[in-house]
């Protein structure tokens, strides 16, 4: 079980969708989702075009395990140029949808094109159709999934869609599957808008694909799910349990990277999210799993019905899609904002309207920091007073960005270009135009390196420095750990499992079981890694392809030059120029991070 | 005890926190050996606001003093 070995072609402009076969040569080498998606794209298209042009391609694609009874196999990736960066853009998501895709016979979904009016496509196995979505433009991601599905009325469609905020080209819209799972980052979502694509509704019947050995299949699932040795920790609290420890250890990023600890992270935690308030309500309802998940972090919360957020909106009274870490950083601590029904409140809003909320909140903060220093006047901000943390403030802006509407069009274009546009470039959190997550590259050496250096802007999950950044700021040693694990990372995401049980026991060893169970071929640690370093290097290409150069591997001004000014880093900064020459040369790149003849040979790549 | 590191509490305590009684003199690897992690555990400790090392756990402890210990937390 492991590749459908088909690929659905679907051209916007000219309004026709074929079948054809995966090229099952680039399979063994990239294997899937990340990595196929990325060399499809390389293949086929100008990395140099406007990312919002229909010349840009938008690719979903599964990996070999999506779909099989591997614990969580149920990931997708869409893969293009990104809006928010101009970059390669690679976005990963759970749910359900992606497994739902691969039952339907498909590895890869290459969009093309733009449509002359908004358009769904509709997949029912080999039935494809492109339906006219001019009804459903405008609308929101929960009310287009549920028109499409009294449309169709099958409830075991799955459904991936963009918001107002991916019509109205926010730079950092996103898609968003099963109501509340995204592939959030760098503006997929964005390129779906400006090509009139509303939604994939898509169901499958066909089962994965039997190949290899299924006796096997199943010792080998069953084995690795044994070495799981959380205890169950990420579901019981989740990925916001690391909000503690990280502002404990002084890399939280607060109010615009501004400090490295928040004093209102306690009303943000794990703890909080599960303690009854003074009305005695609870923000988290239960936990949740994606497909075929034995972790199940995900939260299901539910806004305190008399916050001033939703007390008169009883539509955000139901439990949804709650905060994860990131989401309660940036929505949180980013923009010093303690309220944690209005985070939960912004976050809604984020998949409601289809919006990364990391980008959004590090561009509110940023926004924020322009108010705060007299940058923007209340008159230009729709008089909306935005002051550092302000519950009322980010809610506002964040309705704001995800309807189009005033300020909010200045703020959806992300921290980039709006701190350029009140003056202050050196405001914006980001690399390459991305917006950190939730973790500072002072107090967190290797994750400044892995930020400066990552293909997509700034990302926590293109790379593992984490135990080594909590065990010490000294930078040595840094660079191979980055690299390393940055070619990891590629492989688990070309696989259709998911990063999070590398934090609840599997160790990379357990994640290549998995694939040389599923897949043709002998798949070992050594071509784990090297299909890692190949994907790594092709997405460089685009990237070179696309204009950036070695002066996008770099952090902002602050991380560079402003110490930290309390926790373990206190008095450090990122001390990037000590680690990013041995990275290139550990790369096999030359002094200015071009890929070498000899690096490009070894890999097969010329 | 951070993170996922609070099903080990030895003591009801707090959601992530309890109190120890310890003896006059004791260290923070005496800390270590009461709360009884599992040893397939990795963990880091904070000391007075700051992230210490494993040479540094002979520390001696008085009366009041706060053991932060939390594990390698990844993702999010």
């Amino acid at each position: 079980m492991s590749w459908q070995r088909q690929i659905l072609r679907v051209n916007l402009s000219t309004q026709t969708c074929a079948i054809e076969p995966l090229n099952m040569e680039w399979a063994q080498q990239y294997m899937g989702q990340r990595g196929l998606g990325t060399k499809y794209l390389l293949e086929e298209m100008d990395p140099a075009v406007d990312a919002l042009s229909p010349e840009n391609k938008l690719i979903f694609a599964t990996g070999p395990l999506t779909g099989t009874m591997a614990s969580t196999g149920g990931r997708y990736s869409v893969i293009t140029k990104g809006a928010l960066t101009g970059a390669i853009a690679c976005s990963n998501s759970g749910g359900k949808f992606g497994a739902e895709l691969k039952f339907a016979g498909y590895d890869l979904v290459i969009i093309e094109g733009a449509a002359a009016k908004p358009v769904y496509l509709h997949i029912e196995n080999d039935n494809v159709e492109l339906l006219d979505a001019s009804h459903l433009w405008g609308k929101s991601v929960w009310e287009a999934e549920e028109m499409i599905h009294a449309t169709h009325k099958n409830p075991q469609m799955k459904i991936a869609s963009i918001g107002q905020a991916g019509e109205k080209l926010c730079r950092y819209a996103c898609v968003v599957n099963d109501s509340h799972r995204a592939a959030g980052r760098s503006g997929v979502g964005t390129v779906m808008g400006s090509k009139g694509l509303k939604a994939i509704a898509v169901r499958g019947t066909k089962g994965v694909r039997s190949d290899g050995d299924m006796k096997a299949m199943f010792k080998t699932v069953n084995t690795v799910n044994a070495r799981m040795n959380d205890r169950g920790e990420l579901s019981r609290d989740g990925t916001i349990a690391m909000m503690d420890v990280v502002n404990t250890f002084g890399a939280m990023p607060t109010r615009n990277n501004r400090e490295v600890q928040f004093e209102g992270a306690d009303k943000l935690n794990a703890e909080a999210m599960q303690t009854p308030n003074e009305n005695g309500h609870t923000n988290l309802v239960t936990n949740a799993a994606c497909f075929g998940c034995t972790v199940a972090c995900g939260r299901i919360c539910k806004i305190d019905p008399t916050h001033f957020s939703v007390k008169d909106k009883p539509q955000y009274h139901k439990a949804s899609g709650g905060l994860e870490y990131e989401t309660a950083y940036a929505l949180g601590a980013a923009c010093g904002v303690d309220d944690i029904d209005a985070a939960t409140y912004a976050g809604f809003l984020c998949n409601e309207y289809g919006m990364d909320p990391i980008s959004l909140g590090g561009s509110i903060a940023a926004a924020m920091e322009l108010y705060e220093i007299g940058a923007i006047t209340k008159e230009q901000t729709d008089g909306v007073e935005l002051k550092f943390g302000s519950a009322e403030a980010l809610c506002e802006i964040t309705e704001m960005v995800g309807l189009g509407k005033g300020f909010g069009l200045d703020v959806a274009m992300g921290s980039k270009l709006l701190t350029a546009k009140y003056g202050h470039p050196d405001l914006s959190m980001a690399v390459k135009g991305q917006e950190f997550a939730a973790y500072d590259g002072r107090g967190m050496q290797g994750m400044g390196l892995a930020y400066a250096t990552s293909n997509r802007g700034a990302c926590h999950l293109r790379a593992d420095p984490y135990s080594s950044d909590f065990e010490t700021t000294d930078t040595s040693g840094k660079a191979d750990i980055v690299r390393f694990s940055q070619d990891q990372v590629a492989s688990i995401d070309s696989s259709g499992l998911c990063l999070f049980p590398g934090g609840a026991g599997w160790t990379m060893e357990d994640y290549c079981e998995l694939i040389n169970a599923a897949c043709e071929g002998d798949w070992d640690m050594e071509r784990f890694n090297q299909t890692g370093e190949r994907i790594w290097n092709i997405e460089r290409v685009f990237n070179i392809r696309a204009g950036l150069r070695k002066a996008d591997d770099t952090l902002p001004k602050r991380i560079l030059e402003e110490p930290a000014t309390s926790g373990t880093a206190e008095g450090q900064v990122c001390r990037l120029d000590e680690m990013l020459p041995s990275y290139y040369e550990l790369r096999g790149w030359d002094s200015e991070g071009m890929p070498t003849e000899a690096t490009m040979s070894r890999l097969g790549l010329i | 005890m951070l993170g996922g590191l609070r099903v080990f509490l030895p003591t009801a305590g707090e959601f992530s926190r309890c109190d120890l009684q310890l003896n006059e003199g004791a260290t923070i690897n005496d800390v270590i050996a009461k709360v009884g992690l599992a040893d397939d555990r990795p963990f880091f400790i904070m000391f007075d606001g700051k992230k210490i090392q494993e040479e540094d756990y002979g520390t001696p402890l008085k009366e009041g003093d706060e053991v932060i210990m939390f594990p390698p937390v990844k993702g999010g």
